[in-house]
């Protein structure tokens, strides 16, 4: 056969189909389609359906004829489809795209659209309908969904500027509620100190009413912007290098005489030895003052509270004891709370906003501390709260601190990379190389990775000092990026690491820390000034430091002086001390059922209880018996796989130990290490 | 002996009366200043010797005023009120030598003996103590 010619189709030519195939194609289209395809007559019975109508009814198509909607839908839906094939029959109009729902036995809803096109004679009149069903369910619902996605985004929306409008409300209003507030405190201290003229005691005494009073509004000002800022995650600590003692005494004479006022006795125990740690100065000030507020508030005239500081292994901690009127077990977990006021019935000249504990507990937290409280009503209430110590320091040498300061008073921010052999004379008889080398080796590892790192461009050179008699180096970089400095510190970190390797020196240690000193001149420019200095150390020694602790997840047995024992999970242990965590409140006296057994605490978990534990460890069957004494506590809420888990954590610290039991932790930690060192290295 | 001449700026005119007030206690000659432009030009005539100004004024913001009197003035010793210490973190103030920070609410420090103390500084940086 000839091919057709294919240049020119014009639109009247048909293509050229018998009747047979025209059906066949026709029956295939109308059967192939999932929309659902009828044929009514007048009368509205089904005359002539498709497979997918088939489908829906379950019938086939010739059980089907002559059926009419209300034998295949519930009366009131044919009713409507009834109404609508009338309409269409009665004024000859085609019903287009008319949506329909129908809610489904399992309650979801369907959704289709329905087309009714009349049928005419040759005359004209209405014979019938064809009609065409689809199923938009997908669709409908896919833009319902996309309609509540809207709906939430646009909640999320205002919520986000709500919440915005509200920080920066809060810091608006009390910004604007500090500046008269400070004008006025400054009114009053001018007259208070006579500059204004001379006073009549009367008058003195009113100012001094006003002025205290306009404290305790600062103070609650204060306390709603601090708020406001921790809600934002703006809160910064500014730290530096406080010597502990002298922070604590700085504010003790107007306690003591605010005490005083109420015949309290209020009496600090420090410790001898002087400890200086990095802290934000004002802000654990405010921790304490707001401690001692509580404990003076909250006691009855005539009694007792006790300041104490002890220096425990890697913490500082302090205790607010007093013989107060004492808190209750429920009341604990409100305390802090933000805006939680335990006793309400309370005088309201002495209550204050109750954001002070809840802001405690930030402040703390955010420095890697705890704070916990012990307390009985009627017994007085013990806060403690705990600091970490971050290790050292003798003085800087001289040289190197007329240096700093040198560099400081001209506004040069500086970082201090010390690097310091610990330990030194141990340290030179314990290594292989001879003392000297290591010196030049050293020396010439610094000056080769700062000639290399160190941006050429620089114009203010950097100092380097040396006392390497005591086996330290501090190298000050003056005006550096703080990007920069940690580079060149890392540097040398892995420098110095390796060149020990290298020369098979064993048994060394390379620590990053930051190093505290002691600085005695502290006023409050210095105060502004040091925080432009900024110090990193790099420590070499040969020892496993003693606080070094490792991750050690195992089940021991806590025994407490009665016998009572205690099954619980050890969470890590180092030489001095261990942590465990507790699945209940440590002052749950509640008895807990094992296995039948009820193993009762009579008493609460207290600081400074000495207790018996039993370690299991993994690797070997011997068990470890270590006495302990209980040194801090901490609430610890976990996110594990999306349920938050809550539990206790308790330090403790070894005590009575004896040679033997010395190296039984010894050889427990070492091998623990050597477990952790091979997973490490298998990553 | 001649007074040191402290310049205050700050556009709340109740708080720089209390100030000067109290400034003038520590036997300084005062000169307060709320409108910012006004303050430049007696800098410009060397009229004071050291100069307090607030962070933030409408009229003219406490960076800008630095900045400006910074322009022409490489010596004079400026002294900021902050507002809290988080502002230090202002880019380039380092080059604009501001001689100290003086937070303007604080209720744990005391800002009277920190402005005391750097008016005192600024004092012996220019060899007038």
């Amino acid at each position: 056969m000839k091919p057709k010619k294919r240049k020119r189709l014009s639109a009247s030519k048909e293509v050229s189909l018998t009747p047979e195939a025209k059906l066949s194609l026709l029956t295939e289209l109308v059967d192939q389609i999932p929309d659902v395809i009828y044929f009514k007559d007048r009368k509205g019975r089904l005359i002539l359906v498709n497979k997918a109508h088939a489908k829906g009814t379950g019938l086939k198509a010739d059980e089907v004829r002559g059926k009419t909607d209300f034998d295949f839908f519930p009366s009131s839906r044919a009713r409507i489809m009834a109404k609508d094939d009338s309409y269409v029959f009665q004024t000859g109009k085609a019903i287009v795209d008319k949506i329909e729902r129908a809610t489904r036995v399992d309650g979801v809803d369907n959704y289709v659209t329905t087309t009714k096109i009349p049928r005419f004679d040759k005359k004209g009149n209405v014979i019938g309908l064809m009609g065409i069903t689809r199923d938009i369910t997908a669709r409908v619902q896919l833009e319902q969904l996309k309609e509540e996605k809207e709906k939430i985004l646009r909640k999320l929306q205002v919520l986000e500027e709500m919440t915005k409008m509200k920080s920066e409300f809060l810091s608006v209003v009390s910004h604007e509620l500090n500046t008269p507030l400070i004008i006025v405190k400054e009114a009053l201290s001018l007259v208070a100190d006579g500059i204004a003229g001379k006073l009549t005691p009367k008058q003195k005494d009113l100012i001094l009413k006003a002025t205290s009073n306009l404290e305790r509004l600062k103070r609650m000002i204060d306390d709603l912007l601090d708020m406001s800022r921790i809600e934002k995650h703006k809160l910064v600590l500014h730290y530096s290098l406080v010597n502990f003692n002298e922070l604590l005494l700085a504010s003790s004479d107007f306690f003591i005489k605010w005490a005083e006022e109420k015949n309290i006795h209020l009496t600090y125990q420090l410790p001898p030895r002087q400890i200086n740690i990095f802290i934000d100065a004002e802000r654990i000030s405010q921790v304490i003052s707001n401690l001692i507020n509580n404990a003076i508030k909250f006691t009855e005239r005539n009694g007792k509270i006790k300041v104490e500081v002890s220096i425990l292994e890697t913490k500082v901690r302090v205790s607010v004891i007093d013989t107060g009127i004492g808190i209750a077990e429920k009341d604990f977990p409100k305390l802090f709370r933000k805006f939680s006021q335990v006793n309400k019935d309370m005088p309201t000249r002495k209550r204050g906003v109750g954001l002070g504990l809840s802001i405690a507990k930030e402040l703390i937290e955010k420095h890697g501390g705890e704070i916990w409280v012990e307390s009985k009503p009627g017994q007085g209430s013990r806060f403690y709260f705990t600091l970490p110590r971050f290790y050292t320091e003798k003085a800087l040498d001289k040289g190197v601190r007329e240096r700093i300061n040198s560099l400081l008073d001209k506004r040069i921010s500086i970082y201090l990379i010390n690097i310091l052999i610990v330990n030194f004379n141990s340290f030179k008889r314990r290594i292989t190389v001879k003392p000297h080398k290591l010196f030049k080796d050293l020396k010439s590892i610094i000056d080769r990775t700062l000639r290399e790192l160190r941006r050429p461009e620089r114009e203010k050179p950097q100092v380097i000092l040396e006392g390497y008699q005591r086996g330290e180096w501090s190298i000050l970089f003056p005006e550096t990026k703080e990007g920069e400095a940690v580079g060149i510190c890392d540097a040398f970190k892995a420098r110095i690491d390796k060149y020990f390797s290298q020369h098979k020196v064993k048994g060394v240690f390379i620590n990053l820390g930051i190093m505290s000193y002691f600085q005695k001149d502290q006023d409050s420019t210095t105060k502004h000034l040091l925080s432009n200095l900024h110090v990193k150390r790099i420590s070499i020694g040969s020892e496993i430091r003693k606080h070094k602790r490792i991750e050690y997840r195992a089940d021991i047995d806590v025994f407490f002086a009665d016998n009572k024992r205690m099954p619980s999970q050890a969470v890590d242990i180092s030489q001095g001390g261990m942590a465990f965590a507790l699945e209940r409140s440590p002052y749950d006296t509640a008895s807990l059922s094992d296995s039948g057994l009820s193993l009762g605490l009579d008493q609460p978990l207290k600081t400074d209880a000495t207790i018996d534990i039993v370690l299991k460890p993994m690797n070997s069957r011997k068990l470890l018996r270590i006495k302990g004494r209980v040194a801090w506590m901490r609430q610890i809420e976990e996110n594990i796989s999306g349920s938050t888990k809550k539990y206790y954590k308790v330090g403790v610290e070894f005590v009575k130990i004896n040679e033997a039991k010395k190296k039984q932790i010894k050889r427990l930690l070492a091998s623990l290490s050597a477990a952790e060192k091979k997973k490490r290295g298998g990553k | 002996m001649k007074k040191t001449k402290v310049l205050l700026v700050d556009d709340e005119a109740d708080f720089l009366d209390v100030m000067r007030q109290r400034v003038e206690t520590w036997d300084y000659d005062v000169i307060s200043q709320f409108d910012p432009n006004k303050a430049i030009e007696l800098i410009k005539e060397k009229k004071v010797d050291v100069v307090v100004v607030d962070y933030m004024m409408p009229l003219m913001d406490g960076l800008t005023f630095i900045r400006t009197v910074r322009g022409f003035d490489r010596q004079i010793p400026m002294i900021m009120f902050t507002a809290h210490p988080d502002q230090r973190a202002i880019e380039g103030t380092e080059k604009l030598s501001i001689s100290a920070f003086i937070p303007k609410f604080s209720s744990y420090s005391d800002s009277q003996s920190a402005l005391k103390t750097a008016i005192g500084l600024a004092e012996k940086k220019l060899g007038l103590k």
